[in-house]
């Protein structure tokens, strides 16, 4: 399963002219997990931390005067309507999803995802009622950092890009695949709908900013260490991602040996 | 009376239909415990005490529920060992503090939230059951919530919660981990941060 998944994405990083080295790709799992799950201060993860924390800053500030209260007006919008905008949203991203779980040679879940698109956008309204959801189809995520990652490439160093946030060169590898897939951009392009894009960047990053208010502010806000605990928040996210969620429960508190 | 009969019988299908489908199944012990602990916060949550009576309550159900020892141990990770006693003391009840004040002033957005337990996974290795449960309320996405539990002796006791996916140990252990270090690995200097943490949280 493993070696088919390596062949597959192998012959797509071939056709893009990216072939890594066979000693590159030779990474478990397992390597992933402890190579982000290691000490939290360890330098290999971040190793531009002061100027990283720099840009933290930067992006709090411009966070706290600029983009949280614009997501709190978003937020005026009874949350029917934000849930039907984030449906669309969905949507729109779901033939990425189903391109990458034909990458992963998930085919259970690729058939769910196409299923998915093809339920929601047409009796769904373009994807404004979650109907899939609804006869037991539920969301799935998948990308393209996830599908290089299971390809072998190492996640590289910890950034935290102006305005985006945090990222490491694997995430931003990953995002530009997942745009250059995604066949709703290829016909936006085709017709030079440059205003869509607008929108949809605006609308994802009112949507999510929205989202993370409340219980991620807080946890944050009240934080003696924002910087820290968002790149660990940051990191156990791409590892359960990326992992089999399960594959580090066994990094957790256990009873105490009697001392 | 015959003509009743089958739409009786059939009335009779459709319950016990629907009653297949909506009766909840079992709790396992450990579910069922989740599940307690869960109302008993929503409970706690949706009560019109002051805030102050909250933290008392919430403190109580800390202590009962959740192995903090253990839990403080992890969250200093290779600090624990190097701690005097003394430390560890203090450590151990700023973070029950820290604790308390976090979750207790998120009290008012979760007022509207239910919990369901769905299901759980027994680790074959050491014994720790994770509790699967969803958080869900008209403003938001469902959170999903997995809890692991231990029978220390016949109790069930909390070790960690993951909230989406996201472990509250691991992500007080790198935060801690990082203060140390920023203070030339003096376990103190974190105790002092905390201790002026907590002064700030009480002014907000």
């Amino acid at each position: 399963m493993q070696a088919q998944r390596l062949l597959s994405i192998f012959t797509l990083l071939l056709l893009a002219g990216h072939a890594p080295s066979c000693a590159e790709t030779k990474r478990s799992p397992e390597a992933e997990l402890n190579s982000l799950t290691s000490d939290p201060s360890d330098e290999d993860f971040d190793p531009f931390e002061s100027y990283n924390r720099g840009m933290f800053e930067v992006n709090h500030t411009l966070d706290t005067i600029f983009i949280r209260p614009l997501a709190e007006v978003y937020g005026v919008i009874p949350s029917p309507a934000r849930k039907g905008v984030r449906n669309v949203l969905t949507n729109l991203r779901s033939p990425v999803t189903f391109i990458n779980d034909v990458l992963l040679l998930d085919f259970p879940a690729a058939g769910e995802s196409l299923a998915r698109t093809l339920i929601n956008t047409t009796i769904g309204f373009g994807g404004l009622f979650d109907m899939a959801t609804e006869m037991n189809i539920g969301y799935h995520s998948a990308d393209f950092a996830e599908t290089l990652a299971a390809a072998g490439l190492p996640s590289g160093p910890y950034l935290i890009l102006p305005v985006l946030g945090p990222a490491t060169p694997r995430d931003i590898l990953g995002k530009a695949g997942d745009f250059g897939m995604n066949p709703v951009n290829w016909v936006i392009i085709n017709n030079e709908w440059d205003e869509a894009y607008y929108v949809i960047g605006g609308l994802e990053l009112l949507d999510r900013r929205k989202e993370a208010t409340g219980f991620t502010d807080e946890i944050v806000d009240k934080a003696m260490d924002p910087y820290a605990k968002v790149r660990d928040i940051y990191r156990q996210i791409r590892v359960v991602n990326i992992v089999d969620a399960e594959a580090e429960d066994s990094d957790s508190p256990k009873p105490l040996e009697s001392e | 009376m015959r003509k009743l009969l089958p739409i009786l019988s059939f009335l009779l299908i459709l319950s016990a239909n629907t009653r297949a489908e909506e009766a909840p199944k079992t709790l396992t012990p450990e579910e069922q415990f989740v599940s307690d602990l869960g109302n008993q916060i929503i409970t706690l949550i949706r009560s019109t005490n002051k805030l102050e009576e909250k933290r008392d309550h919430f403190r109580v159900l800390l202590k009962a529920n959740f192995d903090m020892k253990s839990i403080g141990k992890f969250v200093l990770s290779r600090f624990w060992k190097q701690a005097t006693d003394a430390q560890k003391d203090q450590f151990l009840k700023l973070f029950e503090q820290n604790m308390v004040d976090t979750y207790t002033s998120q009290f008012d957005q979760y007022k509207d939230e239910t919990m369901v337990v769905n299901g759980s996974r027994r680790d074959e290795g050491d014994g720790a059951v994770w509790v699967n449960s969803k958080v869900q309320g008209p403003a938001r996405d469902p959170v999903s919530i997995r809890w692991k539990l231990y029978d220390v002796n016949g109790k069930f006791k909390v070790y960690d919660i993951h909230v989406n996916e996201v472990s509250m140990c691991i992500t007080h252990r790198s935060e801690y981990a990082s203060i140390i270090g920023k203070h030339g690995g003096s376990i103190d200097g974190l105790i002092k941060d905390m201790q002026e943490n907590k002064a700030a949280r009480k002014d907000a």
